[in-house]
């Protein structure tokens, strides 16, 4: 007897441009304490499937069809007052982002007793303990205390914790998870998933875990649903599912994701194209347009969908078969690596010494003592011609800091960054204009750094009536050329950045960084807007792109597996300090410093057998405050492995023989700590 | 750069972390009708929006260039039929010296437009100056500018405009020289927190990245982003501007009698409201549908500016919709 019953759902939104479907002919089971992932790329319909079965649809939208039954009831038939009555107390949800879903004006305490007074009829202080031995349960430090607290007191994890104990405090028998971990960074995320998977065997709940991330679904869902463009593609117990996927779309998604364990020499398998709008769909297979497995009965016919041992499902007229190699596109796809950068110690591209930034912070009082936030303490790092130097860290680490000094949008508080031998910090401003044109940056959020009041081809051209390049007729051409080379329509020029999608925004993007032939790209989360299979699209695009013009990058990125496949050289930044400096492969396969390490296994593997061998995260605690960071090593808060010493001396960043670069006292690859202690 | 804006940094990275994904946040859709057929409703409502805003701006354009051709009767001619009721021959009625209300109504728009407009050109021009540049110079300047600003801001308009006509004299040029110096620093204000907001948006740092300089960025970056604040500042500026400038006349320090003024006419009729109601109610009622067509049209003109919801831009809009709402789920 499953608990959730969702068959045939349907659900339409009216909009000012038709009727549109995000939800079409879905159906699935979860069982009571049964983990269900619903995976998909933004525009899945996955959300809306969660949000159908809370009837929290969006104004204009309705169910159409389809039953959604909850534990012997029909909640499409609903009052809503009933329906008001299941939400919070039977069916719980989750949000993405807990910022925006607790009330700032109210304390953590007020809203958990508010969440368990509408459904139980208790007292004020009943209500309280209980609210405080739910914060307890989600592994909130101090509980009692917390109760006081308003949601801007709380980090980004606790607050997710607040998040979840509302959610948890009427013990519901369902509890949507949307994205729960997304907001947050990798090893405060791997805390929270194993909070969820914890609390689930202890309160006998089941999860429905809404999901663009196979890594996290790989690590804690029983049984996966794929969603594409509002359909269910594929269902299969997640790992059936990993180890033979048969929807060529899960296949597809699977092979464009970047792994640590991939050859850096290949290039993505990229899908290619956008997932469809969702009116008036012709009935053809939804993916068929993007598929290289597409035949002809793919245009023409709907799916049906197709069951198969073991309880996996799928809509595939022409599924990946498990027996028998089908063609191995890997093979097509093998690309000779570009020759390694020339790696000997001639006279470097880009040289950062010893590189602070200090932000002022307002002071509390007038009187009071200036305070200072110390993005970057100290940073050296050398990049060199051609090659591509990552740097990798969680927010507020410093990395993006770092970026937007290289390009000289903040001036380091001291130090020095030089430029093909100049000192670009004492350079004086006219010349460092000119300089720039060297120096470009792709920021994350291209909607953002695109001029919403200027068609794309006068955005493109922009950087070039800048610098005074050329006549208008050159730049002209230069501008066909650029759309040319970053693989959009010619016709792109004239339309505005909003008309198009995310992938292809940041291709704008690139294509005005590559403006003015700029010998460094400085890449800030390059692709972490984007969904997984344009992702891939980016990214074969900046690799080919680096090829064709001889490119330095620097990319900056929270994701150490993006790193891996993008960066020749990573270097590994904590609390503005870089504490691990070497060639990816080194980074990756032997981490000296014990945060990369960490950092490495909270990484979610998209891989159910190994993300389960795992053992717990190691990363505990959170980030300390860049105001007064740690003495010593400023990871050694964290640092299992701490010593006096780390709290007492500063580890300087330094290679040891035939070992690439790290700040540790105690690196991963000597001889255990006891010994150590004991030889100081 | 203050500390707040310094303070930021970290936030900003905490706000990109928190970005990873933002095309999977769900939006619930504005969607401005959810009736039976959203498409064709919103539609007529538009149409019916443009027709009135046309028709508005038609009869105020007449109204000020040629009013003889609304009003056949002179405003000031006193007549014998004094204090008569709405009817045929007086579309408004008389007032107590037998002057048409209805010609008197529409030539009193005259002075309370003009020196309405003129103060707010006015003030855009003052205000937008003084905004950029308290945006965009040093520290010490800004704050400077600023606090000035915020002094001027505490005084309020009627007295600026009392103090300006008792040093220069009461008359339609005073009027809108109160206006415009009442309502810059507001103008001011508003640009300013704008301009440092624009400062730091991305589009503007990429600018700098490629090495635009700050006259270049401010002239194909900042001002064309302001437009619409600006768009929308002036009407809803105009609408208050008609309200200041009726009140001044209102207390007798506009135009003199016997010229028809809406302020004026509308202290004249308040003794005879009992008795007479058309007196002053014509007058009030131009008064306010005047502020009314002023902010719709702000609303108007700023949706046809942007092009994101450009009206003007149908292609654009319907595509981008279709991406916000068909697409995400």
């Amino acid at each position: 007897m499953s608990l959730l019953e969702v068959a045939n759902l349907r659900t339409e939104i009216r909009t000012p441009d038709g009727v549109v479907c995000p939800v079409d002919d879905v159906s699935f089971t979860v069982a009571p304490g049964e983990t269900v992932g619903l995976v998909g790329e933004s525009g899945s319909g996955k959300t809306m499937t969660g949000m159908s079965i809370l009837r929290l649809l969006p104004s204009g939208g309705s169910i159409v069809g389809g039953s959604i039954r909850f534990d012997g009831r029909e909640l499409a038939e609903l009052s809503s007052t009933e329906m008001r009555r299941l939400r919070g107390n039977e069916i719980a949800m989750i949000f993405q982002d807990p910022m925006t879903s607790l009330n700032p004006t109210r304390t953590i305490g007020s809203q958990l007793r508010e969440a368990y007074r509408l459904h139980r009829d208790v007292s004020r202080a009943d209500a309280k303990r209980r609210a405080e031995e739910v914060l307890g349960l989600v592994g909130m430090p101090r509980p009692r205390e917390r109760l006081g607290d308003f949601p801007h007191q709380l980090s980004g994890g606790m607050r997710q914790r607040a998040m979840i104990a509302i959610a948890l405090i009427c013990e519901p028998k369902l509890l949507i998870a949307d994205e729960p971990t997304t907001a947050l960074d990798v090893s405060i995320q791997a805390q929270i998933l194993e909070l969820l998977a914890d609390l689930k065997s202890r309160l006998n709940m089941a999860i429905l875990l809404v999901t663009h991330d196979l890594g996290v679904i790989a690590g804690h869902a029983d049984r996966v649903v794929v969603m594409y463009a509002g359909r269910v593609a594929e269902q299969a117990g997640t790992a059936d599912l990993f180890a033979d996927p048969r929807h060529r779309y899960t296949s597809a998604l699977f092979e464009s994701m970047p792994t640590l364990e991939m050859d850096a020499g290949r290039s993505l398998a990229a899908i290619p194209g956008m997932p469809p709008k969702l009116i008036d769909l012709a009935p053809m297979c939804r993916f068929a347009p993007r598929c290289r497995f597409a035949a002809d009965d793919c245009r023409t016919e709907d799916p049906a969908l197709v069951q198969s041992p073991g309880g996996h499902q799928h809509t595939c007229l022409h599924p990946r078969s498990s027996v028998g190699p089908g063609p191995d596109r890997r093979e097509v796809l093998v690309r000779v690596r570009r020759e390694a950068p020339v790696s000997d110690r001639k006279a470097p591209l880009l040289e950062l010494h010893q590189v602070h930034k200090a932000f002022p912070l307002r002071a509390d009082s007038a009187l009071g003592p200036r305070r200072q936030v110390h993005a970057v303490s100290g940073v050296s790092l050398t990049v060199q011609s051609g090659e591509t130097v990552g740097v990798v860290g969680e927010s507020g680490c410093g990395k993006t800091t770092i970026g937007r000094m290289l390009v000289g949008l903040d001036r380091p508080s001291s130090g020095s960054i030089s430029f093909e031998g100049r000192d670009l910090t004492t350079m004086r401003r006219g010349e460092l204009r000119h300089r720039r044109r060297n120096l470009q940056i792709m920021f994350q959020d291209s909607a953002a750094a695109l001029d919403p009041r200027m068609p794309v081809a006068a955005l493109i051209e922009e950087p070039l009536i800048a610098q005074r390049v050329g006549t208008r007729r050159q730049r002209r051409a230069e501008v066909a050329e650029l759309l040319e080379a970053v693989g959009l329509p010619s016709d792109a020029g004239t339309r505005y950045a909003h008309e198009f999608s995310g992938g292809q925004r940041q291709r704008i993007a690139i294509a005005r960084a590559l403006a003015l032939k700029p010998k460094i790209i400085v890449a800030d989360e390059p692709v972490s807007a984007l969904d997984v299979s344009i992702q891939a699209q980016i990214l074969n695009l900046m690799r080919s792109l680096q090829d064709r013009y001889g490119l330095t990058y620097v990319v900056i990125s929270h994701d150490l597996s993006l790193l891996k496949y993008l960066a020749d050289r990573i270097g590994v930044m904590y609390l503005g300090k870089l504490v691990e400096l070497g060639t990816s492969n080194e980074v990756y396969r032997a981490p000296r410093h014990p945060y990369t390490a960490g950092l490495i296994a909270t990484i979610p593997l998209p891989d159910p057998v190994r993300e389960r061998a795992k053992e717990e995260s190691t990363l505990g605690g959170e980030l300390p405050s860049a105001i007064d960071p740690p003495s010593g090593c400023r990871f050694r808060t964290r640092c299992p492995r701490a010593t006096d010493l780390c709290a007492q001396v500063e580890p300087p960043l330094q290679e040891s023989a035939g070992l690439h670069a790290v700040a540790c006292h105690y690196p991963l690859d000597v001889a255990p700590v006891d010994d150590i202690a004991v030889a100081v | 750069m203050t500390g707040s804006a310094q303070v930021s940094q970290q936030q900003r990275e905490d706000l990109q972390m928190a970005d990873v994904q933002t095309t999977d946040v769900v939006v619930p859709p504005a969607m401005e009708n959810a009736g039976s057929s959203p498409r064709f409703t919103s539609m007529i409502v538009r149409r019916i929006a443009q027709a009135v805003l046309l028709l508005g701006l038609v009869v105020v354009l007449l109204v000020l260039l040629t009013p003889g051709l609304i009003a056949h009767q002179s405003p000031i001619a006193t007549g014998d039929n004094i204090l008569t009721a709405p009817g045929h021959a007086h579309l408004f009625g008389t007032d107590q010296l037998g002057r048409d209300v209805f010609s008197r109504v529409v030539y009193g728009s005259r002075p309370v437009l003009m020196a309405s407009l003129a103060g707010v050109a006015l003030a855009t021009v003052a205000g937008v100056a003084v905004g950029v540049l308290g945006g965009f110079a040093h520290r010490m300047v800004r704050a400077l500018v600023m606090r000035v600003v915020d002094v001027l801001l505490s005084l309020p308009v009627l007295l600026i405009a009392l103090i300006l006509i008792a040093t220069v004299g009461s008359g339609l040029s005073s009027i809108a020289i109160a206006v415009g110096i009442a309502f810059t620093p507001g103008f001011a204000r508003v640009v300013e927190s704008s301009v440092r907001k624009l400062r730091s948006a991305e589009y503007v740092q990429a600018a700098k990245v490629f090495g635009s300089g700050g006259v270049r960025t401010s002239f194909r970056h900042l001002l064309p982003n302001l437009a619409t604040e600006v768009v929308v500042l002036i009407s809803s500026g105009v609408g208050w501007a008609v309200l200041t400038a009726t009140t001044l006349s209102f207390l007798g320090l506009g135009v003199r009698l016997p010229a028809a003024d809406w302020g004026s006419d509308l202290a004249a009729g308040a003794t005879n409201l009992s008795t007479a109601w058309w007196l002053s109610t014509f007058p009030g009622a131009a008064i306010s549908l005047t502020i009314l067509l002023a902010n719709f049209l702000g609303d108007y003109v700023s949706a046809v500016l942007d092009p994101r919801g450009g009206l003007g831009l149908r292609r654009g809009i319907r595509s981008f919709r279709t991406r916000q709402k068909g697409t995400r789920a």
